[in-house]
């Protein structure tokens, strides 16, 4: 292979990378774009989500926040009752009490109850929009039924949004809670294995993190030969 | 800086300028009379007065807006109007009448003028075309005015999802207690729907009367006449007057099927009845009587008493407590 050789393959292989990488930001940009022309609607639909029509009435907003309160306190007693507060006498005795299966558990039901609940609540305030009712007729019905100005259902329709409401706050204010004290546990049992093991055992934990680094780089960099190789090859052939 | 004008040519001006002036203050006695009449016809439009129109038995004076206003937001869009003039026997009253738009969403609404109902309905039904869309016509009669005032519009969820705030005509009443006879009515002539999605049209006629009677003896009359089928002996409705009656009615739903009123207090129950071809009254004597400006009469079905379908305002006449 002659010098010129050399500096033509050179040069050809450092235009494909530069195409490549053309390639590839133009894509990066295109998935932008894209996403930035998305987020007006995004936000139309978040705003929309989060503010439905049937909020502007008083008498709703009132049942919403007696629900809601009631939920709270469902929420509180329900985080209460997994967080081991029958167990207090143990914490106060300085022992310690197993709850991280509980409050995992907690988190789990609490969220998923609040996600499906405000889910729930958003279809059920938009069964009185009628935009939503235009776009969904099959739902007439049960548009006509909550607007028929009769007093049963009124306090059908309130009273289900208050339910609804009091299911999300008691899932969020259960939930959350749980969440974080679950976190601050198993930060804790880190620590206090840490500190059965030892000084030591940081260290080991960092030899054993880097063997593993060290293993990943040299099945990269075996990668990278091989690629280097394959492309001569074709660009000989 | 601009050149002056030759003498004779400023002279011409002088002289066009009279003339200048005479168009001048022709086309601003124009301007004038345009302006003044647009304003008048705006102020007409407004409060619309002197009009030809006879809603019920109102020979109408004024009208809130002119013309039908329209209240629209969230999908709902429906009409309506405040009259006010003279009834045809000469005592004062008003009209408060709504009306759904062609295609417009069942709609309940809720008008009020501050403390004071002015109509309340369950709801508004759907209508085809603006020939399908009638009116609900609640009508006032009454000795006394009427004056103008703030009123609001609630419709949509709960009537109260949106609000509308209008000026709007409502009833001063002022009835003479010491009088030989005395009198206030409400009219009403509307369609109701009922729990079974049947139509109903329902036009009746309430009035409280006083009547002194030789030797000074006073009556009170409660009355009610009616020529529709759902009103009368054995019919599907039932009216539950809250001046007249006892837990709103709602105890009494399996009362005798043959009286138009619900829950009657015991001093109507002591009354005598009188049964006419299309009327209904209850007279009751009594020594000394007060009068109740702010009493409502609600539209039930027999068997939902606690369901009102339609409430309009119905002073009453009652015995002194």
């Amino acid at each position: 292979m002659t010098v010129d050789d050399k500096r033509s393959k050179g040069l050809v292989r450092l235009v494909s990378r530069s195409y490549g990488l053309i390639k590839k930001s133009l894509g990066l940009y295109g998935t932008a774009v894209a996403l930035v022309q998305l987020a007006p609607a995004v936000v139309a639909l978040l705003v929309v989500a989060f503010t439905p029509s049937a909020l502007l009435s008083p008498t709703l907003r009132r049942w919403m926040l007696l629900g809601a309160l009631i939920g709270s306190l469902v929420g509180m007693l329900w985080f209460a009752g997994r967080a081991g507060l029958r167990s207090i006498h143990v914490v106060l005795r300085g022992g310690t009490i197993l709850r991280s299966d509980g409050l995992g558990r907690l988190t789990r039901t609490g969220l998923v109850t609040a996600a499906a609940a405000f889910g729930l609540l958003r279809l059920h305030l938009a069964l009185v929009d009628t935009t939503f009712i235009e776009q969904f007729s099959a739902l007439t019905p049960v548009f006509d039924f909550y607007l028929s100005g009769r007093t049963f259902a009124g306090i059908l329709f309130n009273a289900v949004a208050a339910v609804l409401t009091g299911a999300v706050l008691a899932g969020v204010v259960a939930g959350a809670p749980a969440a974080l004290l679950g976190r601050r546990e198993a930060r804790r049992r880190r620590e206090e294995d840490a500190a059965r093991k030892g000084p030591l055992s940081a260290v080991e934990e960092a030899l054993t993190a880097l063997e593993k680094a060290t293993k990943a780089l040299e099945r990269a960099r075996d990668d990278l030969a091989l690629s280097v190789i394959e492309r001569e090859r074709d660009a000989g052939g | 800086m601009k050149p002056k004008a030759p003498a004779s040519r400023r002279s011409s001006y002088r002289r066009g300028s009279r003339r200048t002036r005479s168009t001048y203050l022709t086309a601003l006695c124009l301007v004038v009379a345009v302006s003044a009449q647009h304003v008048a016809a705006q102020g007409d439009e407004a409060t619309g007065d002197a009009t030809d129109l006879q809603v019920l038995d109102c020979l109408v004076d004024r009208a809130l807006p002119a013309q039908p206003a329209v209240a629209a937001e969230g999908g709902f869009a429906f009409e309506f109007q405040a009259l006010a003039g003279t009834a045809v026997d000469g005592r004062s009253c008003t009209v408060h009448r709504l009306r759904n738009s062609p295609g417009g969403p069942p709609t309940p609404v809720r008008w009020t003028a501050g403390d004071d109902l002015l109509v309340d309905k369950a709801r508004l039904g759907r209508c085809g075309d603006e020939a399908d869309c009638g009116w609900v016509e609640v009508a006032r009669y009454f000795q006394g005015g009427f004056g103008l005032s703030d009123s609001t519009l609630g419709y949509g969820l709960n009537a109260d999802q949106f609000t509308s705030v209008t000026d709007s005509l409502v009833a001063v009443t002022e009835p003479d207690l010491g009088a030989i006879t005395a009198s206030v009515g409400t009219e009403v002539d509307t369609e109701i729907q009922l729990a079974d999605g049947s139509l109903v049209g329902v036009a009746f006629t309430v009035r409280s009367r006083l009547r002194r009677e030789d030797g000074g003896r006073l009556t009170l009359v409660y009355e009610v006449e009616t020529t529709t089928p759902a009103l009368q002996r054995g019919g599907r409705l039932a009216l539950v007057w809250d001046a007249i009656a006892v837990d709103g009615g709602v105890a009494a739903a399996d009362a005798d099927r043959d009286v138009p009123f619900l829950g009657l207090a015991q001093f109507a129950r002591d009354g005598r009845v009188d049964i006419g071809q299309d009327t209904y009254a209850i007279a009751v004597a009594v020594d000394a009587l007060e009068y109740d400006p702010s009493a409502v009469i609600s539209v039930v079905e027999r068997d939902r008493p606690s369901q009102a379908l339609l409430s309009v305002p119905m002073p009453a006449f009652l015995p002194e407590r």
